[in-house]
């Protein structure tokens, strides 16, 4: 058994090294441009400056919480990993939803594809840990093998936010 | 505040706004923004709107 979770690790890591290796092959030589527009731009800017406050945010209050309660609820690899995985979900809902996500020449289904297999990849991984034995919760604390669940979570709310942006986006595209 | 006059501008010789966005180099989304009021383009935007629908600034841009 494994031998064929060790398999399945590898197998994985190769086909996220071979589209790694293809979409950068691609982008060498592909012409086009993938910058944004200067409306595009600010909405970036505006994103990253929320998501950097987020994340600060983030770890005071659970600091915070931390030394107040003195309720210890995850590792801090783990902690600091779930403010992460929140800063850069704000960050790229808030460019989705303000249209500042793909670049001019760029397919948002490109990107949900991505996402979502990013997410199933995540998944599948954690379950791999799990049915291995690597629980994700120890003495009451999360622990990091939990990471896996964390960021498939993040993923698939920026798949879902995405879908939800390309159903408002098809009744003003008919204008 | 919406902007009236670029719409029919764009109507006038019949373009959409994906048309419009690719002919001045921006998305969609952008030009949409524009026409709706909710984003103000800097002036080499305008400029290239202008050009692109063969309007001036005042007849496009200027508010009475």
């Amino acid at each position: 058994m494994r031998n064929v979770i060790a398999a399945l690790d590898i197998a994985l890591l190769v086909a996220l090294l071979v589209v790694l290796l293809i979409t950068l092959f691609m982008r060498s030589h592909d012409n086009r441009k993938y910058d944004f527009d200067e409306r595009q731009k600010l909405a970036r800017g505006k994103a990253y400056r929320n998501a950097l406050f987020t994340l600060v945010g983030y770890l005071l209050i659970t600091a915070i919480f931390d030394s107040m309660t003195g309720v210890q609820w995850s590792d801090y690899f783990t902690e600091v990993s779930i403010g992460m995985c929140l800063s850069v979900d704000v960050f790229t809902i808030q460019c989705i939803f303000s249209d500042a996500c793909v670049s001019l020449k760029e397919k948002p289904g490109i990107n949900i594809a991505f996402f979502s297999l990013m997410s199933l990849i995540s998944f599948t991984n954690a379950l791999q840990g799990c049915l291995n034995g690597y629980g994700s919760s120890q003495g009451g604390k999360i622990n990091y093998n939990s990471i896996g669940f964390i960021t498939a979570i993040a993923f698939a709310v920026n798949v879902l936010a995405m879908i939800v942006k390309q159903i408002l986006d098809s009744r003003t595209r008919a204008e | 505040m919406k902007n009236l006059k670029l719409k029919s501008a764009r109507a006038a010789l019949d373009l959409s706004q994906q048309e419009l966005a690719d002919a001045v180099g921006v998305s969609r989304q952008t030009i949409n923004a524009i026409e709706k009021g909710n984003y103000n383009p800097t002036i080499r935007l305008c400029v290239a709107i202008c050009k692109a629908v063969g309007k001036t600034l005042d007849e496009l841009f200027w508010q009475e």
